[in-house]
Formats: C-alpha cells, sequence, structure tokens
C-alpha cells in the first residue's frame, strides 16, 4: 500500500497512480470513519498539499554582495 | 423521435421530467427562463455536478455488486472509486476515459477544483466509501427484473394516452397548428428498485450541505420526483413499489452523515398525481401558444429564494442584461440519459 499522505495522491493523476493508490485512499478514509465515529468531528478532512515557501533559500552571490555593501555602508 | 423534448418550430415541450415539470409549477416564468430560454445560475453548478458525480460513483457500485455478484464489496468500491477520481480529473481536450478504445489524453491535465468550502474532491471520494462501507450490509437488495436483469441504473420513457394540441383540437382548430401526433412523455432515471422488509422500492440518494434532520423527509411527499419515480416503477418496469427509500448524506468538511427515510405513495395518489400532470401540460402549452409566462410572484421567496428573483426585480426592458450577466446558457433536455 502507498505511503504517500491523501493529499499527495489526490494531486496526482489518476492514470499515473501506483499499485496500492486506491487502496490506500480506502484505507485511511475508513481510519477516519473509525476516528468519527468515536467522536472525532473532523476526523474526515483532508489537507492539501501546499505550495509552501522554502524556509532555506538559494543564496545568490549577487544579494549576497549588495547585502555585504549595505551593511559597509550603515558601519 | 426528434432529440429535442420541443415538438418541431414550437415551444410546446412533449417530453417532461421530474425538473422540468417543478420549474413550471414552482413559477411559469422560472419555467420560461429555466426551461424555454435554457438559463442557469452560474453558481449552482457545483451543488448539480457533486450529486452527479455522487450519484455516479454509487451506480457504478450498484451495477458491479449486481452484475458481478462474485465480486466482494471492497473491489466493487476500488471500482466506484477509481472511477469518481478519474471523472473529477480534468484532462485536456476533454479526454473521457469512458470511451471505447481511447487514446491517451493529450496533456497531464488537473484535478477539479470546486469553488464550495464543504463539497470538493476530497469530500465526494470519502463520502462514497464511508456511504458504501456504511450499507455494507444493507437489507436492501436489488430486485431482479422479469427479464432477469437486475434492476440499477433505469431510464425510462413513459409515453402517456394524451398529446400535445389537445387544447386546440378541443377549441375546433383544425389540425391546430399542424402537429403530428407526438403524445406526452414522462422521463427520468432509476437509481435501483429494491427489496426491502415490507416491500418493494425505488431507491434514491440525496446530497445535503445541512443537518439531516427529522423533518428533511417530509419534504418528499407531496414531491414531483418521488411520485414519477414510484410511477415509473410499477408502470414501465411492473413492480408494484411502495415509494421510495431515500439515503440522504450531510456533507460537511469533515465528515460525511447518513439518514435513511422512507416516502410512500398509494395507486390513488399516482393516479391523482398523473391526472394533475395533464392539467399542468395543457397550461404549458396555452403559455407556449400565447408566447407568455406569467411571473408567479408568490413563489419568488420560497425554496431559497428562486434564482431569477433578482431578474424579476428588474423592469422587463433590462432584464435580458441581467440574465446575460448572472446565468449561462446550458439547456436542459429531459430525453437526455444522464
Amino acid at each position: 500500500m502507498s505511503s504517500d499522505s491523501l493529499a499527495e495522491i489526490f494531486a496526482r493523476d489518476p492514470l499515473a497512480y501506483k499499485e496500492g493508490d486506491i487502496k490506500a485512499i480506502i484505507a485511511r478514509y475508513r481510519e477516519a470513519r473509525a476516528q468519527f465515529n468515536l467522536g472525532v468531528a473532523g476526523a474526515g478532512a483532508t489537507k492539501k498539499v501546499s505550495k509552501a515557501e522554502p524556509k532555506v533559500k538559494d543564496l545568490d552571490l549577487d544579494d549576497l554582495l549588495a547585502w555585504n555593501l549595505n551593511s559597509i555602508s550603515r558601519t | 423521435m426528434s432529440d429535442s423534448p420541443f415538438l418541431p418550430g414550437t415551444r410546446i415541450q412533449f417530453a417532461w421530467d421530474s425538473t422540468s415539470l417543478g420549474w413550471l409549477k414552482e413559477c411559469p416564468r422560472k419555467y420560461q427562463y429555466s426551461m424555454i430560454e435554457g438559463w442557469r445560475s452560474r453558481s449552482e453548478s457545483v451543488h448539480l455536478k457533486y450529486g452527479q458525480l455522487y450519484h455516479s460513483a454509487l451506480e457504478t457500485y450498484d451495477k458491479y455488486r449486481a452484475f458481478e455478484p462474485e465480486r466482494s464489496h471492497d473491489d466493487a468500491v476500488e471500482n466506484a472509486v477509481w472511477e469518481a477520481l478519474l471523472q473529477t480529473w480534468e484532462y485536456p481536450d476533454e479526454w473521457d476515459y469512458r470511451k471505447a478504445n481511447p487514446a491517451p489524453p493529450s496533456g497531464p491535465g488537473k484535478p477539479w477544483l470546486s469553488d464550495h468550502p464543504a463539497k470538493t474532491r476530497e469530500t465526494l471520494i470519502r463520502s462514497i466509501i464511508w456511504y458504501l462501507d456504511h450499507f455494507k450490509d444493507d437489507q436492501a437488495k436489488t430486485v431482479i427484473l422479469e427479464n432477469g436483469k437486475p434492476a440499477v441504473e433505469l431510464s425510462f420513457r413513459m409515453e402517456l394516452d394524451f398529446e400535445p394540441n389537445h387544447v386546440a383540437r378541443q377549441q375546433g382548430i383544425d389540425g391546430g397548428m399542424g402537429y403530428s401526433p407526438q403524445p406526452y412523455l414522462l422521463c427520468g432515471h432509476l437509481d435501483r428498485v429494491v427489496n426491502y422488509l415490507d416491500g418493494a422500492y425505488v431507491m434514491d440518494r440525496k446530497t445535503s450541505g445541512s443537518t439531516i434532520g427529522s423533518s428533511y423527509f417530509d419534504q418528499y411527499n407531496p414531491d414531483n420526483q418521488m411520485s414519477l419515480y414510484s410511477l415509473a416503477a410499477k408502470v414501465i418496469y411492473q413492480t408494484p413499489v411502495k415509494g421510495v427509500i431515500i439515503d440522504a448524506v450531510q456533507i460537511a468538511v469533515g465528515f460525511s452523515r447518513f439518514s435513511r427515510g422512507f416516502t410512500h405513495r398509494t395507486d390513488s395518489q399516482l393516479e391523482e398525481w398523473l391526472a394533475d400532470c395533464k392539467t399542468w401540460f395543457v397550461l404549458a402549452e396555452q403559455y407556449a401558444v400565447a408566447g407568455h409566462w406569467p411571473i408567479n410572484d408568490k413563489s419568488c421567496h420560497h425554496f431559497g429564494g428562486c434564482v431569477f428573483r433578482k431578474v424579476c426585480s428588474k423592469s422587463p426592458e433590462v432584464r435580458e442584461k441581467f440574465l446575460e450577466t448572472d446565468f449561462v446558457k446550458r439547456p436542459w433536455n429531459p430525453l437526455e440519459v444522464r
């Protein structure tokens, strides 16, 4: 069975699904249903894959030099 | 038979379904805008689409279990989920997996993105899985018709003993407007007919964004669609149904919750409903001949507010502009199999 998250599977073209993707979707929603029946109200919600900004950016040398020059001019 | 539900060269509708009959009964002007002119609110499409997708998936499951009983519940669920995922992925060039021997799509496509917070692709798949598991051991079993086929996915066209231009003939107008004798048709689609406890029922599924309380099912008696379904099952499929089982689902962001209700119809109720249909059809014919469909201004604030209320509240000479701005044209055809 797929180890990808529900959101990752949903974001893929169904024609490109790997073996186990459909079973994984069904299994995860069945787990959610079991949780809901135990009283977890939002158990069936699915988080979407978000295109978040990376925490570490690739540095551009020109940016770095410009920063350094700015630092020098303030001192 | 023509593909159009109207008599050729006229706006006299001969092929009706519960949707178009419902529009006429609510308000002739709403009927004109919705059926004669084909206007649809830009915002209503997500509810219609979601309901159709949900229906389609459950029908896939029903057919799979009915025609391949050796297959398991889990196999049928996988099949239904797989098809729903495909139907909610927007391929380029409107590529459709259901076409015979389709070539691969020309591009990657993208997932259907709903603008509704609860009725999304994800909640659709969740609702399908949860519903099918909830009713996995359902006592409602698919009826086997006299022809040996399971009673699933039954489209029907019921021919009545009554045709348009009845009014013109009654008034002694020879040949009326030259119409050929096309009888009225009542059209529709039954998901499934089942045996359940005390008898046979049509089964229908409904989606809602609200809590399904005990009074939810009261809205289905009297009701066009449920009466038509009961009549069709009795007349066309020779199954003496007691009424309709309605499986309703509340679709929320974090859960789907199911409720089952019943609406019953006696033979007398169905005879009365059919007799009333003929009266409504004569009225529709009169409006079409006159070229005028009056506003029923007692209906504007019912049913959550008519979608055309903003249009009808404007002066007649500017209404067309408001229709063009807020609506799109998508003709409704009761003859089309959905």
